[in-house]
């Protein structure tokens, strides 16, 4: 009987202790998993800009980025979704420059002809104001022909900001372009550069009201 | 340049045996670049720089006298391109320059020792520098000439202030009747406008 009452106790231990290992077994399992699925998504994760990390809290926070590149203030720039936007409405830029800059000396980047030098150039810029309710802030949507929205960088584009004028309040848009007129030998170039960003412009803007 | 070195000397030796005063000249001047072409303005504002000088007095008669001299300047511009970034928005290029002049100056007597003179003749600069527009938006297109042709006009006040010596002011303005630099379409001059102060010795 004794030896029976300690070969059971026995027994139980050892089916105690087999039961118990498992356990442990199966949760440095799980940990091991858990570890894994942390590393596989810090090895998938990729690296995200200030821009993304911006527009990401803007969207998580419930707020319509308003091209956020195109104005040098950023609190201008995002309004509350819940913000009605106006528009979009449709405006013109003549095809005649609102500016001349006469005879300025460029350095062209030679994206089309004449070659990549210095030049002296007309520069013309095509601008509009365009009003706007008292408080509104307004941003374009979209232009055609487009020139530069910067003589220096010769990138098409074009920039806008929201100006008051003798107390009204404007949305400013424009766009450059250029007559390269003589290189530095004095030789008559007269190339109208870009050559897409000629004639009269479209332009769509929208604007909102706080 | 070592020919156009010993032809100065022997015309400074030539001068000297024959001189009647020599001079200390030094002074500023205000020179500019000015381009043919109507719409390049190439390193067209003005830039001051010192300049000195040597030289005789010749022939000298009741009414005139020749006056030979040797100068040197730094001459050249300056420009402000708005649309541009540095180094090219605000910059200024000189190439120093040795003169050499022959004015026929003709005098107009207060006294015995002091008198006023207007002066002409013609003046020719020789480049001791680069020739090159280098560091400028010009470097690829234009180059200075070695030498100019071109004629020097003068306005000056002396007066004797020992039995030997003498000091003056001196005016002067320049034309390059050659130009300075040139392409197929442009021309380049340099006309400078000098104001220098005159120390003479009567020999």
């Amino acid at each position: 009987m004794k030896n029976k009452l300690l070969t059971l106790s026995i027994l139980s231990f050892a089916l105690f202790s087999c039961s118990n290992e498992d356990e442990v077994q199966v949760q440095q399992k799980n940990d091991e998993a858990a570890k894994a699925e942390i590393m596989n998504i810090i090895s998938n994760a990729t690296e995200k800009t200030t821009q993304e990390m911006e527009e990401e809290f803007f969207r998580d926070n419930n707020y319509v980025v308003v091209n956020p590149e195109k104005s040098n203030n950023i609190v201008n720039s995002i309004k509350a979704n819940n913000t009605p936007i106006h528009g979009p409405y449709t405006t013109t830029i003549s095809a005649t420059p609102a500016g001349v800059l006469p005879n300025q000396k460029i350095i062209w980047k030679g994206y089309e002809y004449p070659a990549a030098a210095a030049y002296v150039a007309d520069v013309n810029t095509h601008s509009v104001n365009i009003l706007l309710p008292d408080g509104a802030f307004g941003f374009v949507n979209s232009m055609t022909n487009q020139g530069y929205n910067d003589y220096g960088a010769q990138t098409q584009g074009y920039s806008f900001s929201n100006v008051i004028i003798n107390g009204k309040n404007y949305l400013n848009v424009r766009t450059y372009t250029m007559k390269i007129r003589w290189n530095m030998a004095g030789q008559a170039i007269n190339a109208n550069v870009p050559s897409y960003g000629f004639g009269a412009k479209s332009v769509s803007y929208s604007y909102i009201t706080p | 340049m070592k020919k156009y070195f010993l032809y100065t000397v022997l015309l400074l030796c030539c001068n000297i045996s024959v001189a009647q005063t020599v001079k200390l000249n030094f002074g500023r001047t205000i020179s500019s670049v000015k381009s043919s072409h109507a719409d390049l303005d190439i390193l067209n504002k003005t830039i001051n720089t010192t300049n000195v000088g040597i030289g005789v007095d010749l022939f000298e008669k009741e009414n005139y006298y020749l006056s030979n001299e040797i100068n040197f300047s730094m001459l050249g511009g300056k420009e402000k391109n708005i649309f541009l970034e540095a180094p090219y928005d605000d910059y200024s290029k000189k190439w120093g320059y040795l003169s050499l002049s022959s004015s026929l100056r003709y005098k107009i007597n207060f006294d015995e020792s002091k008198y006023l003179f207007i002066g002409a003749g013609p003046k020719i600069n020789f480049i001791i520098d680069s020739n090159k527009f280098s560091q400028t938006l010009y470097e690829d297109t234009y180059v200075m000439k070695n030498y100019t042709f071109g004629v020097l006009t003068e306005l000056g006040y002396v007066q004797r202030i020992f039995e030997r010596y003498k000091v003056g002011i001196v005016g002067s303005y320049s034309y390059s009747i050659t130009p300075n630099s040139k392409t197929e379409f442009n021309r380049l001059r340099i006309n400078p406008i000098a104001i220098n102060l005159t120390l003479g010795y009567s020999l």
